[in-house]
This record gives C-alpha cells, sequence and structure tokens, in this order.
C-alpha cells in the first residue's frame, strides 16, 4: 500500500531510493512510479538531493571491452528493428512525450502483429458476444506494456467497423483503479501529436465521426494510456502507455 | 568549461541517436561504474551492471523528461537499481564473508569526508552533520554501499528495529533540511 500521507511518503520514496525496500515494495513503487506523479516527484527528490554523494566518491576505470560490448548489442537490437519496421524514417519532432511513439519498443510491437493477429481472430469469435453490426474495416492489436517500456503479448484488441463503430475488447485482465480511466489515442499526423478517441467505457463501444474514420489508415498506431477519470485534461497522453500497437486493415472477404 | 548536457544527450538517445548514447557514456562510464562497483564490489559484476545500465538507458530514454528531473540523477538511478537487483537476488552474504565486506566498505574512501570537500555537496554535507553519527552511517551504508536494513544492523551490531526508526527519523529530518 502506498500511504498517504505526506511524510510517510517522503520516507517512503527515500527508502525505495536508499534501496531499503524488499523486492515486493520495490516493485509496488515502481508500478505506482507512471500514475503517482506526487511520489515520482517525491522520489526525484532524494535521486538528486542524494547524488552529490556518488559524485564526491570519484570515478573507476572503465575496461577498453565495455563500449565494444554495448555496441554490438545495440547493432543487434537494430537488426532485429530493421528487419520489421514497416515506417519511414521519424521526422525529428521537439516535444518530449512524442519520442515515445518511435522508440525501440514502439518498433518491436510491429514485430509479433502478424502472429497475434492470428491469435486474435483465433479466439475472436467466442470473445466478441455481439457481431458489430458493419463490416470490420481495422483491426489494432495492441500488445502490453509494463512500467519500464517492456511489452508483453496481445493486450487489447481494437476493431473498427466500416460504419465507424468501434469496439475495444481487452484481452488481459486490466482495471484503471478509482478516480481513473483508461484513454485510447491513435496517432495519423506526427507533427500533431496523438489524438484522442475517448476514453474507454468498459466492454463499450465508441462512434467515430466520418472525418475520423477516414483518417485510419494501415499501419496507423493506438495506444491506450491511463488517464484521470474523465479523461486527460490537456488533450494529449499524461499517464504512462499501457497498451500500443498498429492498425491492420481487414481482409475484405467476411469471417 | 560547460556543463555537460545530460539532458540533451538522453534526448538523443530517445531519437534513437546513437552518438549521443556515446557522449553519455564517454562523460559518465566511470562514474556510473564506480557506483555500481561500491555496491555489487566485484570488477566484473560490476562491468555487467554497467552495460544492462547503458542498455536500459537507451531503451528507457523516451520515458526521461527533463522537466521532472535531472538527466545526471535519472542515469545514477538506473545503475543503482540494477546493482542493489544483483545483490539482493544474489543474496550478498553467501558469496563474500560480512568481515570482507566491511573492509572493503571501511578502505572506500569515507562518503561523508568526500561530500566535505565537494561544492555541490556541500547543502547535503551540512544536513548530514545535523544526523547523529550512527543515523548518517545508516543513511550512507544504505545510499554508497547499497547494504540492506539487515545488513546494516549486523554491520553495527543495532537491533534491526531500531535501524528502521533511525532510517525513518533520518529521513525525515533530512527532507525537513533539504527542502
Amino acid at each position: 500500500m502506498i500511504p498517504s500521507e505526506p511524510e510517510d511518503r517522503d520516507v517512503l520514496a527515500g527508502e525505495y531510493v536508499l534501496g531499503l525496500l524488499d523486492s515486493d515494495a520495490t516493485a509496488e513503487v515502481e508500478r505506482n512510479l507512471d500514475s503517482d506523479a506526487d511520489l515520482a516527484r517525491r522520489v526525484t527528490f532524494w535521486e538528486e538531493r542524494l547524488l552529490p554523494v556518488s559524485a564526491a566518491l570519484g570515478t573507476a576505470e572503465v575496461h577498453s571491452d565495455q563500449w565494444a560490448r554495448i555496441e554490438r548489442d545495440l547493432a543487434t537490437r537494430r537488426q532485429a528493428l530493421g528487419r520489421t519496421s514497416t515506417l519511414p524514417p521519424a521526422r525529428p519532432r521537439p516535444a518530449i512525450w512524442s519520442a515515445a511513439w518511435r522508440s525501440p519498443a514502439v518498433w518491436r510491437a510491429t514485430t509479433a502483429l502478424a502472429t497475434a493477429a492470428a491469435i486474435v481472430l483465433a479466439i475472436l469469435p467466442n470473445r466478441v458476444s455481439a457481431p458489430a453490426e458493419s463490416p470490420t474495416r481495422y483491426f489494432a492489436i495492441l500488445h502490453s506494456r509494463d512500467a519500464a517500456g517492456q511489452e508483453s503479448g496481445p493486450g487489447w484488441l481494437i476493431q473498427i467497423a466500416q460504419n465507424g463503430t468501434l469496439r475495444s475488447l481487452p484481452l488481459s485482465d486490466v482495471t484503471p483503479g478509482s478516480g481513473r480511466s483508461l484513454q485510447l489515442w491513435t496517432l495519423w499526423d506526427q507533427a500533431r501529436g496523438p489524438v484522442s478517441l475517448g476514453v474507454l467505457p468498459p466492454g463499450g463501444a465508441i462512434r467515430l465521426p466520418p472525418e475520423r474514420l477516414e483518417s485510419i489508415g494501415d499501419g496507423q498506431l493506438f495506444e491506450i494510456t491511463l488517464e484521470p477519470e474523465a479523461g486527460s485534461p490537456i488533450g494529449r497522453p499524461t499517464g504512462r502507455i499501457l497498451f500500443i500497437g498498429r492498425a491492420k486493415g481487414a481482409a475484405m472477404q467476411s469471417l | 568549461m560547460e556543463p555537460f548536457d545530460h539532458a540533451s544527450a538522453l534526448e538523443g538517445c530517445a531519437r534513437g541517436d546513437a552518438a549521443s548514447l556515446r557522449r553519455l557514456y564517454d562523460q559518465e562510464a566511470g562514474f556510473l561504474l564506480a557506483v555500481a562497483l561500491r555496491i555489487v564490489r566485484r570488477r566484473e559484476v560490476a562491468a555487467d551492471v554497467l552495460h544492462d545500465a547503458v542498455m536500459d538507458i537507451w531503451e528507457r530514454a523516451h520515458t526521461f523528461d527533463r522537466s521532472r528531473g535531472a538527466g545526471r540523477a535519472w542515469i545514477t538511478s538506473i545503475v543503482r537499481h540494477r546493482a542493489l537487483k544483483h545483490v539482493r537476488a544474489a543474496g550478498r552474504e553467501t558469496d563474500l564473508d560480512p568481515e570482507a565486506g566491511a573492509r572493503i566498505a571501511d578502505e572506500a574512501p569515507d562518503p561523508f569526508v568526500a561530500l566535505a570537500a565537494s561544492q555541490e555537496g556541500a547543502r547535503l554535507h551540512g544536513c548530514l552533520s545535523q544526523l547523529d553519527a550512527d543515523k548518517r552511517q545508516v543513511i550512507l551504508l544504505a545510499y554508497v554501499h547499497g547494504l540492506s536494513q539487515s545488513e546494516i544492523a549486523e554491520r553495527l551490531g543495532t537491533p534491526l528495529g531500531t535501524v528502521k526508526a533511525w532510517v525513518r527519523r533520518s529521513l525525515i529530518a533530512l527532507k525537513d533540511c533539504l527542502s
């Protein structure tokens, strides 16, 4: 349990930074850092205020092989990314938050898309009780992403019908917690950044206006972030990305 | 000399610019390795920790936000958590006897003394000076050497409950002094 009293929160943040919490408590703090800005501030306070101790203790001699090893690892990761990337190179953009859209993790999300689509399509008839009233135009399989930015398997399915009905289907257990919501975003214009498609109603559908629907294309990024109950107050994501993935045009024939 | 711009280097990493990572590495590898070494105490393990931490920095750079904190503190904390994870998982007591551990900690430069000599550490030094020597020691053993509360209790010959109470009181006093 993350305490609510400021003094207790300072102590918890301090113990976390000092490394005095057990692994369960450490994991709990880390899970909360993205959604609890106040706790994150208190952690940063200790990280910055204690840093002079480390800084005063000098440096160690780094073995000359060390960088070569890092470079090898980077090359391997890039190669893996190069094989799967289908988007044009990103243009430089100033905002820091938008960097997430072209992070290596995002690119990796495309890797398993084909496999994930197969899995999801196989289970779809059992999971969706009411079929969309018009043919599916796009699917997007969003992958679960943890606080460290690591992705695991398919976590959310987005199905967009030709009449603009957007249905969302969780493939993993997700509860946003009280006072919080899950908000769906898409990115069709890199310069503009993510645009909200709305707060996801539990198990419900969102009706997209025709111009929104028309702006969706193959390979377009979708993400779900953790936001305040009424959705992000600033029109762009404020919480961490819980699910991320790309749209894929549905095959013409019906299932 | 211009101070190194950690935030810009991290933003470069977020854009996938390996040259930014190299600049950051050239600037900070020796510092980060020393941080890891004081916690894991073994050179080859510290090198592994540094490697993993640099890859973490590269992968997580997009989550860094300069408006929320300083880049150097951000990368240092990634290294510390990597090192702490290692010693907690490995069960340090089993691979290094407590006496040897104590000796290594004793032979290292005294962080409190080193802090007094550093300009940026003056404030922290002042605040740590206001703590009793035992309580100050608890904070520094945890922060610098990555000792757990039970390791600190053993080291200082103090009951675990007392160490826990000292940690709490010291943090509250430090917060007050440093704010």
